[in-house]
C-alpha cells in the first residue's frame, strides 16, 4: 500500500511540471505586461522607472531563466509576492482555501448523495415517467446557465422574499452573535451557492449511476439473491447499490476541474471569499505570481481528490484491495 | 441499419424534441433579418428599460434596444461559437486520438501525458486566462473554447480505436498494404463515428454555456455584438426591477442547451440500445 501511495505521490512530480509550463508559457506569451498595467496611467513613469519595474519582477531575465527561478522557489513552497499588493501569495491562497473547500465539500457530498437516489430510483423504474423526469431534471441542471440560475435564486430569496444573504460568506454583524446564530449565519450564506453547484453537477453522476444500475441489475449474482426470495428492497439496497458505488467514488474524484471552474463563476457572483474569485481578480489585473500559484494549488487538490478517490475505491472494494 | 436507426430515432421522444428545437434555432438564425420585429443595435433612450409589451414582446434593455430582437441575433452568434468551438475541439480530438490509438508506442505516451495534463487543469480557469490577456473578440473566444475541448475526446478515441485494431478486418487492410493514413481515416474512423457525434453534439450544448459564463464575467464576444451571454450580463445590475433583461437570455440558452444535451444523449441510446431492452 505504502509503495503505492509513493508511486502515485511521483506521478504528480511531472503532471505538475507541464501544468505549471503551460501556464506559465500562456502568461508570458501574451501581449502586454503588469508593468503597462500599473504604469500606462501615469504619464511620470519614464523608461527608467519602468525598467526598474522589469527588474524588481524579474520580468528582465529570458523566460527559461525566470521558470528557473521560479520553480527553485516553489519548492520550498514560497509562491513570490502578489503584483498588486506585495502579499506572500501562499498567505493569499491559505486565506482562500478554507471557504472553497468548505463550499465544494459539502456540494459534492449532496451530488453523491442526490445523483445516487436519482439514479438507483429511476434505474428500478426504467422508463416510468419517474424515470424520464428525472432525466429531464438532471439534464436541466446540466444546461441551465449556472450564473444565471445564482442570480435568479438571489432574486427570489434574497430580494424578493428576503430570507437569504445574497452575498459574502459572513454578514456585517458576525462577530456580535452568538455561537450558535455565528453557525446559522455561515449556513444561510451557504444554501444558495452550494445548491446552484451541486444542482450543476447532479447530472453526469445521476446518469452514470443509473446506466451502472441498469447493467448491475441484469447480472446473475441479482437474479440468484431474487430467486433465493429475499424482498427486493434488500436484492436493490444491500446487494446492487454496493456495486454501483465503487465507480461513482472514482468519477466523484474526477468531477473536481469541473467544481473548481465553477467555483470561478460563483464565487464571483456571491462575492464568496474563495480561491475561485481569487482567480479571477489575479487574472482581471494580470496578477502573475497569484495567477501562477492558484493553478499550481488547483492541480494539485486536483490530483488530491483523485488519489483520494482511488485510495477509497481500494477500500471499498476488496478485490482491489488484495491483488 | 440506417431503417432500424432511424425508427428507433422516430421512438424516442426526448430526441425528437431535441433535434425539431435545434431546427427552429437554426432556421431563427438563419432568417433573424426577417423575422426580427426591430434592429438590434437601434437605440431609444425613451424606452429605456420598458417591461414586456404588445409593442417590444420581452421588453427593452438599459439602452432602450428590443430585448426580442436581440435575442433573435444573437442566436446567430450563439450557435456559430458552439459549432466553430466543437468543430475545431474534434479535429483536434479525432487527429490525436487516431494517431495515439493507431501508432502507440512512444506518440502515444506523449499525447495521453499532454491529455493527463489538460484534464487536470480547471478547464475555465484556463479559458479566462488566455482570454485576459488575448482580446476577447470572437474568433479568439471561438478558437479558445475549441483548443480546451478535446482531451476528453482523443481519450475516447484512442480507446475506441485500440479495441478495434485487434479485430480482424483490421489484419486484413494491413496484409492488404494500405498507407496508414488511408487505414486510419478511411478504415478506423468510421467505426469511431458513433461516440465523435454523441460528444459532438453534447460539446456544443457546452460551448454555448462557456460562451455566456464568459460573456458574464466580461470576456466573451463584447457590445455592441449581441450573444444571449452578454444581454443577460447587461441586465445584472437591473435584476431587482427590471429582471426581463436577464431574465429571457438565459431561459434561450436553457433551451438551446437543453435541445442540444438531450439529443446527444439519446443518439447515444438510439445506436446503443443494449439497455433498453
Amino acid at each position: 500500500m505504502l509503495k503505492y501511495l509513493i508511486k502515485r505521490l511521483l506521478f504528480m512530480i511531472p503532471l505538475i511540471l507541464g501544468i505549471s509550463i503551460l501556464t506559465f508559457t500562456i502568461i508570458h506569451l501574451a501581449p502586454g505586461s503588469p508593468v503597462d498595467m500599473v504604469t500606462s496611467m501615469n504619464p511620470d513613469v519614464d523608461a527608467n522607472a519602468k525598467a526598474r519595474l522589469y527588474s524588481l519582477y524579474g520580468l528582465d531575465k529570458p523566460l527559461y531563466l525566470q521558470y528557473w527561478d521560479w520553480l527553485k522557489r516553489i519548492v520550498t513552497l514560497n509562491f513570490g509576492d502578489s503584483f498588486k499588493d506585495g502579499r506572500p501569495v501562499i498567505n493569499k491562497i491559505a486565506e482562500r482555501l478554507p471557504p472553497t473547500l468548505l463550499l465544494n465539500v459539502l456540494s459534492l457530498g449532496l451530488i453523491f448523495f442526490f445523483a445516487l437516489v436519482i439514479g438507483v430510483s429511476s434505474a428500478v423504474r426504467q422508463n416510468t415517467l419517474y424515470d424520464k423526469s428525472m432525466t429531464v431534471f438532471v439534464f436541466l441542471g446540466f444546461s441551465i446557465p449556472m450564473f444565471w440560475l445564482a442570480l435568479l435564486m438571489m432574486l427570489l430569496f434574497g430580494i424578493i422574499l428576503g430570507i437569504l444573504p445574497i452575498s459574502g460568506m459572513r454578514s456585517v454583524n458576525y462577530d456580535m452573535l452568538s455561537t450558535a446564530g455565528k453557525i446559522w449565519d455561515l449556513i444561510s450564506h451557504l444554501i444558495l451557492p452550494v445548491f446552484v453547484s451541486a444542482f450543476g453537477g447532479l447530472a453526469y453522476l445521476s446518469r452514470y449511476s443509473r446506466s451502472s444500475m441498469l447493467e448491475v441489475i441484469r447480472q446473475d449474482y441479482i437474479r440468484t439473491a431474487r430467486a433465493k426470495g429475499l424482498p427486493e428492497n434488500t436484492v436493490i439496497y444491500k446487494h446492487a447499490l454496493r456495486n454501483v458505488l465503487i465507480p461513482i467514488v472514482t468519477l466523484l474524484g474526477l468531477s473536481l476541474p469541473a467544481l473548481i471552474s465553477g467555483s470561478v463563476i460563483f464565487e464571483t457572483i456571491f462575492s464568496w471569499p474563495g480561491i475561485g474569485r481569487l482567480a479571477y481578480e489575479a487574472i482581471m489585473s494580470r496578477d502573475y505570481p497569484v495567477i501562477l500559484g492558484v493553478s499550481i494549488i488547483a492541480t494539485a487538490l486536483t490530483l488530491t481528490g483523485n488519489l483520494l478517490a482511488d485510495l477509497t475505491y481500494a477500500y471499498i472494494d476488496p478485490r482491489v484491495r488484495y491483488k | 441499419m440506417w431503417k432500424i436507426l432511424l425508427a428507433r430515432f422516430k421512438k424516442n421522444k426526448l430526441a425528437i424534441i431535441g433535434a425539431v428545437t435545434i431546427f427552429i434555432l437554426v432556421i431563427i438564425a438563419v432568417t433573424a433579418p426577417w423575422i426580427a420585429p426591430y434592429d438590434p443595435a437601434t437605440l431609444d433612450m425613451a424606452r429605456r428599460l420598458e417591461p414586456p409589451t404588445i409593442q417590444h414582446l420581452l421588453g427593452t434593455d438599459d439602452l432602450g434596444r428590443d430585448i426580442l430582437s436581440r435575442i433573435i441575433y444573437g442566436t446567430r452568434i450563439s450557435l456559430l461559437i458552439g459549432f466553430v468551438a466543437t468543430g475545431i475541439a474534434i479535429l483536434i480530438g479525432i487527429i490525436l486520438g487516431l494517431v495515439s490509438g493507431y501508432f502507440g508506442g512512444l506518440a502515444d505516451t506523449i499525447i495521453m501525458r499532454l491529455v493527463d495534463v489538460f484534464l487536470c487543469i480547471p478547464t475555465f480557469f484556463l479559458i479566462l486566462m488566455v482570454l485576459a490577456f488575448l482580446k476577447p473578440s470572437i474568433w479568439n473566444v471561438m478558437v479558445v473554447i475549441g483548443l480546451t475541448g478535446w482531451p476528453g475526446l482523443t481519450r475516447m478515441i484512442r480507446g475506441e480505436c485500440l479495441s478495434i485494431k485487434e479485430r480482424e478486418f483490421m489484419q486484413a487492410v494491413k496484409v492488404m498494404g494500405l498507407s496508414n493514413i488511408r487505414i486510419m481515416f478511411v478504415h478506423l474512423l468510421p467505426n469511431v463515428m458513433v461516440p465523435i457525434l454523441v460528444s459532438a453534439t453534447i460539446g456544443i450544448g457546452g460551448a454555448i454555456l462557456t460562451e455566456s459564463a464568459l460573456s458574464f464575467l466580461g470576456l466573451g464576444v463584447q457590445p455592441p455584438t449581441p450573444t444571449w451571454g452578454n444581454i443577460l450580463a447587461s441586465g445584472k445590475p437591473y435584476l431587482s426591477f427590471a429582471c426581463w433583461v436577464s431574465l429571457f437570455p438565459g431561459l434561450a440558452i436553457l433551451v438551446t442547451v437543453l435541445a442540444y444535451n438531450l439529443l446527444g444523449e439519446s443518439l447515444r441510446d438510439v445506436f446503443d440500445p443494449r439497455m433498453n431492452e
